[in-house]
């Protein structure tokens, strides 16, 4: 055995100086091999470059060339199609947390989930609701009551029909105080979910929400709430089957015990590999055009990205992008960038010195010029100074850039030139795009105000940890939409949410929030929306929003159908792959 | 005049690669000392940022501008001081440290001896990363936790390779002739011991320098070692990798100058070893 072993290490051999040496003449001098559309991938790298590249990159590069000649097992690939017909592979980055939709809280979760399941309702791509596993929807009293009609037909992947009874089964138990699930404030606009949530009532009798029968579904408000439909199209609130969680417990996401009900299903979850979801043949709406899907876990964006220019990934995002290589993929056909609805924000903590003036925070709003942003970022991100992004009706009441008035303001707290500031701590997560942004930020300052900022950096956790006990004067943080309604920006900041880490709350602020949640009048409520907006950006300032972040996808040309949405959400039962596409 | 009656000075300054090392290294020094005292190198500061981002070398940016539209050659500037400061005061703490430790293990009764290795043993075997978070928790972050840390982290070779030499040197004739003539322990010591077993220490440190400034840039990657906006060599490279292919100056330039400089102190030190050694001198005139 061994000696096979080795005879066959030496016969390899060969084949990969080759693969070296056509690599290191691509890199350097012409580019024979690679295909005039991928010329824009390997970018030459200056003759200067040749010595340091030999000595240490080498290894690290040679999967990254768009090789066409010789692929990784040697033989050549001509033979070979690129892709595989019928399935898309794609780097979900991380592997998710857990799958099961009402103890997850992270986009990698959420991004299978919304592949194997389907709510009460839909989004499309353009975000609008449609009809899903409810046929329709009665919405009476005034907004306070929904009756929701289950469509027949849609049945889970073991062939039971999907039913009122597994809605309320999933609802109690996203609300149970023993799921100690995060999204359970997703439902609090419903009679009694609040407090039997926190534990105030045990009776569920209580909580107005009840499978009148298999096919009707009721659900009363507490108050009218013009965003309510948006939440049965989210992830927490899809149904589930009561035997199946009971009988497995916390196994019960495992492949081979989870039953689902959307366009695809679970096949096999190698654990900081792969997922595999196959095409559910039973999915109500027909079998999607795709009949597999590989989400694959490459947490490093560079080599992911390698996979992908070496055809073994089609279509990749944000997670597979490293910020300093922005011109190399912007160039390329196969790349597209979309708006999120994704804020970026630095926040003060209100309550400690010198934060505690709002002049001081009003300064400091009006000295960073967030037009640098999108230059130092290069993704398209658009620099905003409300906080109801564009897209939802803000309209950039907040401070703007004025240096003057802000050195002025700055005075008048006391420190005319920043003279006397005291020390002032900025905290940040440790990542690359984030420590330039707070990079730029703190020269912004020191340029404007004369206040120098010290940043400091934690690593993720740490720092989740850091911004919910005791944030520092001042640190970054974002935001990224649950539904497409000013609601989930605006009540981050209302002195119940859990997520506003600034120390700042005002009972005008909350009132306003809770009078335009339940406005029905669209434009009364936005307008409502637009005063707490004032109130946030321009008058109070606990919070400098700072830009929107974008999307930025690559896809390969043989796939088709592949579509983003603001929310960020991925849905692939429309995607295909294939010849046809090519 | 012969070989054997020059000062070690004036062998060293003989040996055209020490000189060059040394000129280099002197040169470098020199800037990151102006640098430090205030004077403008360059008609830009290490932490103003412009609008030219990312630009490639030009007249007006020799090195070009870094993400934020940075002069890349001011940062280098800036960087110089604390990679040289690190470079040297690791080494010299290593020195410190790890020869009084050695020299008093090497030369005492093997118990003391075995004891005192087995010391280094347990301070080898704790993991390098750990000890530098530790001391940079109790320390804080600043270079001042950052020498420390390093410091700390790198005496232990030095402490073997010392008590190794003295080991072989003190059944020496030479060693018996000194006690003969009825010198102390500390004498026999500093004065003979120690200049023979110099050559290979100082080659050791040549080599101490360079990690310690490699090793600077990991602590800062985990967020121990320079807050932002400062800037060492280290940590330019390790920002700079990533964007090797479209912007291929952020990593050559600091990467250069790490080159040069763990050169120089190579031929430095190779010619320091020459230049130090007791059996050269003497073999010459015999």
């Amino acid at each position: 055995m061994g000696v096979n072993k080795a005879a066959l290490r030496k016969s390899n051999r060969p084949a990969k100086d080759d693969r070296f040496l056509i690599s290191f003449v691509k890199l350097f001098l012409a580019e024979p091999g690679c295909k005039a559309s991928q010329g824009w991938v390997v970018s030459r790298l200056p003759l200067y470059m040749a010595p340091l590249f030999l000595l240490f990159l080498a290894p690290t590069l040679l999967t990254a060339c768009g090789d066409n000649a010789i692929n990784s097992s040697g033989s050549p690939l001509a033979l070979r199609k690129p892709y595989e017909d019928k399935v898309l592979r794609i780097n979900l980055g991380t592997e998710p947390p857990g799958l099961d939709w009402h103890t997850s809280t992270d986009s990698t979760s959420f991004d299978v989930v919304s592949n194997l399941m389907v709510g009460l309702t839909q989004y499309t791509n353009d975000l609008e609701v449609k009809p899903s596993c409810a046929a329709s929807w009665d919405v009476l009293d005034g907004g306070r009551r929904y009756l929701f009609h289950l469509r027949d037909g849609v049945t889970w992947t073991d062939g039971k029909p999907v039913t009122a009874y597994d809605f309320e089964f999933a609802w109690r138990r996203l609300l149970k105080p023993e799921t100690a699930a995060q999204y359970a404030f997703f439902l609090y606009d419903i009679e009694g979910a609040r407090d039997f949530n926190t534990g105030k009532i045990r009776d569920f009798s209580k909580v107005g929400l009840k499978a009148i029968d298999a096919k009707t579904f009721e659900v009363k408000l507490s108050k009218p709430a013009a965003y309510f439909i948006y939440l049965t199209a989210f992830c927490p609130t899809f149904p589930q089957r009561k035997d199946i969680v009971e009988q497995f417990g916390d196994r019960w996401t495992e492949p081979e015990h989870l039953v689902t009900n959307g366009p695809f299903k679970l096949a096999k979850w190698q654990h900081e590999y792969k997922i595999e979801l196959d095409a559910n043949e039973k999915f109500f709406e027909g079998r999607p055009a795709l009949s597999k899907i590989k989400m694959f876990m490459v947490p490093e964006a560079s080599t992911a990205f390698a996979l992908y220019e070496n055809n073994e990934l089609d279509f990749v995002d944000n997670r597979s992008f490293s910020t300093p290589d922005v011109e190399r993929y912007r160039s390329s056909p196969e790349y597209r960038n979309f708006p999120l609805l994704r804020a970026y924000y630095l926040a003060f903590n209100v309550s400690k010195k010198p934060f505690d003036d709002v002049r001081v925070r009003k300064a400091f709003a009006m000295a960073i010029n967030r037009n640098v942003f999108p230059k130092i970022l290069r993704r398209g991100e658009r620099p905003t100074n409300s906080w109801i992004p564009p897209a939802l009706g803000g309209d950039g009441c907040g401070l703007s850039f004025d240096v003057a008035a802000a050195r002025r303001l700055l005075s008048e707290a006391g420190f005319p030139g920043g003279k006397g500031f005291p020390e002032t701590k900025l905290l940040y997560p440790n990542r690359e795009d984030v420590r330039l942004v707070v990079e730029a930020t703190q020269d912004e300052l020191k340029r404007n105000l004369g206040v120098k900022i010290d940043l400091v950096n934690q690593e993720w956790k740490v720092y989740l940890a850091t911004t919910r006990k005791d944030p520092p004067q001042m640190f970054r943080d974002s935001w990224g939409a649950d539904f497409p309604d000013p609601e989930t920006f605006m009540n981050l900041f209302t002195t119940f949410n859990g997520n506003n880490h600034t120390r700042w709350h005002s009972q005008d602020y909350d009132n306003l929030i809770e009078q335009a949640e339940g406005e029905q009048d669209k434009e009364k409520r936005k307008a409502l929306y637009q005063k707490a907006d004032v109130m946030l950006c321009r008058d109070a300032v606990p919070i400098v929003p700072a830009y929107l972040a974008t999307q930025n996808i690559m896809v390969k040309p043989w796939v088709k159908g592949i579509a983003v949405n603001p929310l960020d959400f991925q849905f692939f039962k429309t995607v295909e792959v294939g010849e046809s596409n090519k | 005049m012969t070989a054997a009656n020059r000062s070690p000075w004036q062998r060293l300054l003989k040996i055209p690669t020490a000189v060059l090392g040394l000129a280099v290294i002197a040169a470098i020094c020199l800037v990151a000392l102006l640098s430090a005292f205030g004077v403008e190198l360059t008609p830009f500061a290490y932490d103003q940022t412009s609008s030219d981002y990312l630009a490639a070398p030009s007249w007006l940016h020799p090195m070009g501008t870094d993400e934020l539209g940075r002069d890349l050659l001011a940062r280098i500037i800036y960087g110089a001081r604390l990679s040289i400061a690190i470079g040297l005061t690791t080494a010299l703490t290593a020195f410190l440290i790890g020869s009084v430790y050695g020299a008093i293990a090497g030369f005492s009764s093997p118990k003391v001896d075995a004891l005192m290795m087995r010391g280094v043993d347990i301070a080898y075997s704790l993991p390098d990363l750990l000890v530098m978070i530790l001391i940079g928790v109790v320390m804080g972050r600043g270079t001042f936790g950052i020498l420390i840390a390093l410091g700390l982290v790198s005496w232990m070779g030095t402490a073997r390779l010392v008590r190794s030499q003295f080991l072989t040197l003190k059944n020496e004739e030479f060693i018996e002739a000194a006690y003969a003539q009825g010198q102390s322990n500390l004498n026999v010591i500093l004065k003979h011991l120690l200049p023979n077993a110099l050559g290979p220490i100082i080659v050791a440190l040549t080599f101490t320098v360079p990690s310690a400034i490699l090793s600077e840039s990991t602590l800062s990657f985990i967020g121990l070692g320079l807050s932002p906006p400062a800037c060492s060599w280290g940590t330019l490279a390790s920002d700079g990798w990533r964007s090797l292919r479209a912007h291929p100056h952020l990593i050559f330039f600091p990467s250069l100058f790490i080159f040069i400089t763990v050169l120089s102190f190579n031929f430095l030190g190779d010619g320091l070893r020459d230049a130090l050694d007791p059996r050269t001198r003497l073999g010459k005139g015999k």
